[in-house]
């Protein structure tokens, strides 16, 4: 029982830092259309800012976070708004979309390396005293309670942003039809970029919530990007909800198959879950429209 | 005269330069280019192999319009595939099999790429094109992490030393013996990849591929059977790969998981639009110059994949069709100039 507990919370915990990327895949493929490979580098450049001002500028927690996120917000409208929208203007093919965030990442990526070095860094302690909080006869951290509460009300609301203000119904408007939206009176420019941002301070949010409970590195974003695509193809890509629950499905099934059966296959089994349901399901658990011919 | 006409200056240019190309050793012999260093024949080798593998990941990008960031694992099949197929003490050895002389392991480990390339583009045949990048991703992971973690079958990331050397009819192709016959070897493989690979773009396949690439709906509607098109594009492209993968290897004579992560990817990617997608000499130029940089920058490690991703991003920003692009860019500017008529058919 008490391995279960800590396994169940072990995956919780990575399901909901997959969560926060899938939603921004989702987030930004029923925006625009397009696949953005660098939220998983902005994950890991938003875990090295917070880090930088909690652990060596020695700021409060709450200031780097917030910090953290309005930086990764700017960044991603950024690359939205000098990279995205010219490529779109000169109306090159999705491929060449693609291609440009992969090489934003790669830059992310060895900027951080560059910036940081290669040293894995560890989070100091986000709470005053470090004791485990037990449920039943299992401890867990409060970092990893923290990370997966904070997770789900960002969730909730960003739910409760996109359906219940006006800003967040012309953003799901823009993302349904560009021309009705603008018909309409919505700045569909300005919609798009401010998704980017969003899911931009996403990413970042998931990176500071898990770099507490693991590590920060500029490996971070590898080896959670590709789980993360898992979680949005399972889910149903450019469907949010469906993001979160492929995310909570894949972290659940990696952390349960590293710790009953083995820890090197665990890799196995998810990807091989999301082929099985490329192969079969693509469209996912909540049916998102992926045929093409 | 009639033997000059269009189609046959193409085909008497392509051959000179192969045959300036096939005196590039002995020119290195003589100190005329480079200096009589090891290391340089090693690098036209490294040249000649990765053209390879470019020019088949632009049947897949250049000419079928598909993206695959995924292009390492078939590099990774290609090498791994002939070494257990030849290798004394590793793979079909330890079965009891006598192990295959190298130069029938490379072609069937081509072919074994060219079988996975198929399965793999099945379903992502009907897809949206999103999903094949991620499927692809998701199979190079899956083949690195399938060659790290088997240590009975690859050894894991110790990697397999002592990779046969390549014999034919006694002439020795090693990197040890001769100094420059696995340049050879390898401009051999590449002759007749790259005439194939013309030979496929002018057919009826290759024009369905290229309407593919084009509008796929309209090709669709044209009677161009999307599903066959796009395995038959994946399938040679995973051939050409694997077989450079398993030149590769027999070069170097040892492999480990380390050389097929998802950077190697990203770098043949870098070659093609660097040197320009959907032609002929776009992937060998782009392979040659990226190379050169890898190489020649040695001191630059640290900001080796930096530069790389700058390089990219600045490439799709402005010149998405390379260095090839450039070039036709500048014949048809210095005709301009040249006094053709603007509006004529020619210019």
């Amino acid at each position: 029982m008490q391995m279960f507990i800590s396994v169940l919370v072990g995956g919780l915990v990575l399901g909901c830092t997959y969560g926060m990327l899938s939603m921004g895949y989702s987030l930004i493929y029923q925006a625009s259309g397009y696949m953005n490979f660098t939220q998983a580098n902005l994950l890991m450049l938003g875990a090295f800012i917070a880090w930088q001002m909690y652990s060596i500028w020695k700021f409060p927690f709450v200031v780097s976070l917030i910090t953290a996120l309005l930086i990764m917000f700017c960044v991603g409208w950024m690359m939205e708004r000098f990279i995205i929208r010219r490529l779109v203007a000169k109306k090159a093919k999705n491929v060449y979309v693609v291609l440009a965030t992969i090489a934003l990442s790669i830059i992310a990526e060895n900027a951080a390396l560059l910036i940081w070095g290669g040293r894995i860094n560890y989070f100091p302690s986000l709470y005053g005293n470090n004791d485990p909080i037990q449920i039943g006869s299992a401890s867990v951290t409060k970092e990893q309670i923290t990370c997966i509460i904070v997770a789900l009300c960002a969730m909730v609301i960003l739910h409760l942003f996109l359906n219940r203000t006006k800003f967040g119904t012309s953003m799901r408007a823009a993302a349904q039809s560009k021309t009705a939206a603008s018909c309409m009176g919505i700045n569909v420019n300005r919609t798009i970029g401010i998704t980017y941002g969003i899911a931009a301070a996403l990413a970042c949010l998931g990176g500071v919530l898990v770099a507490p409970t693991m590590y920060v590195s500029y490996q971070l974003g590898n080896n959670l990007s590709a789980k993360s695509f898992a979680g949005a193809v399972i889910g149903g890509y450019g469907n949010i909800y469906g993001a979160i629950v492929g995310s909570l499905v894949i972290g659940l099934l990696e952390t349960f198959v590293a710790g009953y059966v083995s820890s090197a296959y665990k890799e196995f089994i998810v990807y091989g879950v999301m082929i099985l349901f490329m192969i079969f399901k693509p469209s996912g658990i909540f049916n998102a429209k992926v045929y093409d011919i | 005269m009639k033997f000059i006409s269009q189609k046959n200056i193409k085909k008497l240019s392509a051959a000179v330069i192969l045959g300036l190309v096939a005196l590039v050793p002995f020119m290195m012999e003589k100190n005329i280019i480079f200096r009589q260093n090891k290391y340089f024949y090693v690098l036209i080798c490294l040249i000649g192999i990765y053209s390879i593998a470019t020019s088949g990941l632009d049947i897949l990008f250049g000419y079928t319009g598909q993206i695959s960031f995924g292009h390492a694992g078939f590099f990774c099949i290609g090498a791994y595939g002939s070494v257990l197929l030849s290798h004394k003490s590793w793979g079909i050895a330890l079965l009891g099999v006598s192990p295959l002389p190298p130069i029938v392991s490379i072609l069937i480990a081509g072919l074994i790429a060219a079988v996975i390339g198929a399965l793999l583009a099945v379903p992502a045949s009907k897809l949206v094109f999103h999903f094949l990048s991620l499927l692809t991703i998701a199979f190079n992971q899956i083949m690195l992490l399938f060659v790290a973690n088997f240590p009975q079958l690859t050894n894991g990331y110790v990697g397999i030393t002592g990779i046969p050397m390549i014999q034919i009819f006694g002439i020795d192709f090693s990197t040890r013996k001769s100094k420059f016959m696995y340049f050879y070897l390898v401009l051999f493989f590449l002759a007749v990849l790259l005439i194939l690979k013309q030979n496929l773009v002018h057919s009826r396949v290759g024009r369905g591929l290229i309407a593919i690439r084009e509008n796929t709906m309209a090709a669709n509607g044209c009677g161009v059977n999307l599903k066959k098109y796009k395995i038959i594009s994946f399938a040679i492209s995973a051939f050409y790969v694997g077989i450079a993968g398993a030149l590769y290897a027999h070069m170097i004579g040892f492999i480990s998981p380390d050389t097929f992560v998802q950077n190697t990817s990203v770098i043949f990617i870098t070659m093609l639009l660097f040197g320009g997608s959907g032609n002929l000499v776009g992937p060998v130029l782009g392979a040659m110059v990226i190379t050169f940089i890898q190489e020649g920058f040695q001191a630059l490690a640290n900001y080796r994949m930096l530069i790389y991703g700058t390089v990219l991003l600045l490439l799709i920003l402005y010149q998405p069709t390379g260095i090839a692009g450039f070039g036709k860019n500048i014949s048809s500017r210095l005709r301009k100039l040249g006094g053709a008529h603007n509006g004529d058919a020619r210019s």
